[in-house]
């Protein structure tokens, strides 16, 4: 072959050669770019969706958050109209009261006149009480029945705006969402008792308190009877088991468990009769153990029976007390280092324990009496006087529904939680190219891609709570947070204890 | 003379070569902004939304934000509306919560990309993100709570004086 033609196939064998290689080079990069863009795709395919189910976990619970505040609004409103309505329950009973002490003082006592104030004046406060009753009740009814309701309604209306919003940016995103509305009711009742407390706290020391004295009846023969009264209403209305803050009435007394009107003669005479009758019962207890049973006349004058020879062994007999009586018998041991204390004013036995030491047992009439007062007092407001009898259902009481709490307690409960989920199947374009570059990186040998085409489903979720631990509602009691408006939320995975 | 077509055809195929390169580099930019456009969109979308509802800017890369917080939704509360302020009340420092408007954040972030030569030239085209997050404001009570206002007054309007 001649030079130059050797040369020339030469060339164009190395020529060729490049092309080749250069060909297959392309190709790769072509091939990699293409799969590299697939990727790319993807990638911002899952970013977007996942942005949806941020978007609906979010909006929910930052509207079930404002929720949580108009909870708190319906609470506070509810709570505010009880402060008055105490108040002006009190005003009435001790208008009552004064009218029951200056009656029969009438007509030559100077406290006469506080009985024609009363007739001139007791309807308008009647009045006044029978509208605060109707408004307190109806308001406890609709905005109780209001919290219970307003979570689904937030969730419901929140729903539809965020399928609404994501079908417009996109129609293929399937969203759904798993809210603990949806299942029943997340803030619960059982909270009037704090409504009262915290309406009875507010109140006393407001104008609200004695409002009608002098304004009505002046003078108040029962002076601080309203005051006492306020601070007794939560355990009288709203059955609070802690409602009495201290302090205490004037005139009205002072006990703890609830006012007392020892003014009032019925009531102190009644009392005085319960005592006695309680006593007479235990004397007849201690003298049938003594083997005199049925002597335990009315009249005999209290006294100490000893039983120490009553019983066989020695160290007295047995004495069956009734249940009533029980808790106004007081047992004492006397020692050398430690004697005895017994009021002459007291009945009740002793006898020669175990140890050889005198045990004397004796009613406490002190005792019953203050207790006595105070039951006295609380029949003769609720039967003579028009304070609510004894109720039995709470809620229907107060107006059909409660205030309200988070079911499960707490500043921050499980339940308190919503989550969204969002679903778009990738581009079949996308996962064509991607399968047929596959395909033939791996010389035919990959299958068609399950990644791309499984189903995936994005989760995100929301709580909302108390801002309990710190900031500037830290110091609000846990209790009491279901009266502040400050409840929050914040973004998450997923739900502590729920959801999915 | 024999090298011509060698160092033509050569010529062609690094250009074809060069050409791929530069595509590559073209979708590289592209994917960049775009995905620039996506994270400030997001960095400002949960900024704004934990800064209860108070829009912030975001910036990633050339990615600008342009958060903007909307009006999406109102509390169906129209009877607990109607029955407080019959009462007199209204003006207390929480009645907001009843018929305040609950809001989004709406954030549109946008990018270009960096130029490159050649047709695969993403320069000039605009990349964008969105996100939206709910959001809430900052609590409008005290730590007390605000009964006392309310009841103030309700008495003051229903009660006061007989």
């Amino acid at each position: 072959m001649a030079r130059p033609s050797r040369e020339l196939l030469r060339s164009s064998r190395g020529a060729m050669a490049l092309t080749v290689s250069q060909m297959f080079i392309g190709a790769v990069s072509l091939g990699i770019g293409i799969f590299r863009g697939t990727e790319v795709n993807a990638a911002f395919h899952h970013e977007t969706t996942l942005g949806h189910a941020d978007y609906g976990a979010s909006k929910t619970a930052a509207d079930h958050a404002r929720s949580a505040n108009v909870v708190v609004n319906n609470n506070v409103t509810m709570g505010a109209i009880m402060g008055p309505r105490f108040g002006v329950e009190a005003d009435n009973i001790t208008m009552d009261a004064n009218a029951a002490i200056a009656y029969p003082t009438c007509p030559n006592s100077p406290t006469c006149k506080v009985c024609l104030q009363y007739k001139a004046n007791k309807p308008r406060a009647l009045a006044k009480l029978t509208w605060v009753r109707a408004k307190q009740q109806l308001l406890w009814g609709t905005l109780g029945k209001l919290s219970g309701d307003v979570d689904k309604l937030a969730f419901q209306q929140a729903q539809g705006i965020v399928n609404g919003d994501v079908a417009k940016a996109d129609s293929q995103v399937k969203m759904r969402f798993d809210d603990p509305s949806s299942s029943g009711e997340i803030w619960g009742g059982g909270n009037a008792d704090v409504a009262c407390r915290l309406s009875m706290k507010d109140t006393l020391p407001s104008p609200v308190t004695g409002h009608a004295f002098p304004l009505l009846i002046s003078p108040n023969l029962l002076e601080g009877l309203p005051q006492t009264l306020v601070q007794a209403m939560p355990q009288m209305i709203c059955k609070a088991t802690s409602a009495a803050g201290g302090g205490g009435g004037g005139g009205g007394g002072s006990g703890n468990d609830g006012p007392q009107l020892p003014e009032i003669k019925a009531v102190a005479d009644q009392t005085r009769a319960d005592c006695k009758a309680l006593e007479d019962s235990m004397r007849c207890s201690i003298a049938a153990a003594s083997g005199k049973a049925g002597a335990c006349n009315d009249g005999a004058e209290p006294e100490i029976a000893d039983l120490s020879g009553a019983a066989p062994s020695g160290t007295g007999a047995r004495v069956e007390l009734p249940s009533k009586v029980q808790p106004y018998v007081q047992c004492q041991t006397g020692t050398t280092g430690a004697p005895l204390q017994v009021s002459s004013a007291s009945g009740g036995y002793s006898y020669r324990n175990q140890s050889g030491g005198m045990t004397t047992c004796t009613f406490d009439r002190d005792k019953c009496e203050d207790k006595k007062l105070t039951e006295n007092s609380d029949s003769f407001m609720r039967e003579k006087l028009g304070l609510p009898k004894v109720v039995q259902n709470l809620a229907q009481s107060l107006g059909g529904s409660e205030t309200r709490k988070p079911s499960q307690g707490t500043s921050n409960p499980k339940n308190f939680c919503t989550c969204a989920f969002s679903e778009k199947p990738v581009d079949e374009t996308m996962i064509g190219i991607s399968d047929a570059v596959r395909k033939i990186a791996s010389f035919g040998a990959a299958e068609p891609s399950q990644a791309l085409r499984k189903k995936r489903e994005y989760q995100s979720c929301g709580r909302w709570y108390f801002p309990a631990r710190n900031g500037e509602f830290a110091s609000t009691p846990e209790d009491e947070q279901p009266f502040v408006a400050a409840w929050k939320w914040n973004q998450t995975t997923k739900c502590e204890g729920g959801g999915q | 003379m024999t090298n011509v077509p060698t160092i033509l055809e050569s010529a062609m195929v690094m250009g074809w070569f060069v050409v791929l390169l530069l595509g590559e580099k073209g979708v590289s930019n592209a994917a960049d902004a775009r995905r620039s456009a996506e994270s400030a969109a997001e960095q400002s979308a949960t900024k704004s939304s934990a800064n209860l509802c108070q829009p912030e800017s975001a910036s990633v890369g050339q990615a600008r934000t342009s958060p903007s917080v909307i009006e999406n939704g109102k509390p169906q509360v129209s009877s607990a509306v109607a029955m407080v302020q019959a009462l007199g009340l209204g003006q207390q420092r929480t009645f907001p919560n009843y018929i305040k408007p609950m809001k989004n954040v709406l954030v549109q972030g946008t990018s270009s990309a960096e130029e490159v030569a050649g047709d695969v030239n993403p320069a000039g085209k605009t990349f964008e993100g969105s996100r939206d997050l709910g959001c809430l404001e900052k609590p409008i009570d005290v730590p007390k709570g605000s009964m006392d206002e309310y009841r103030s007054r309700l008495w003051d309007q229903n009660l006061r004086g007989y």
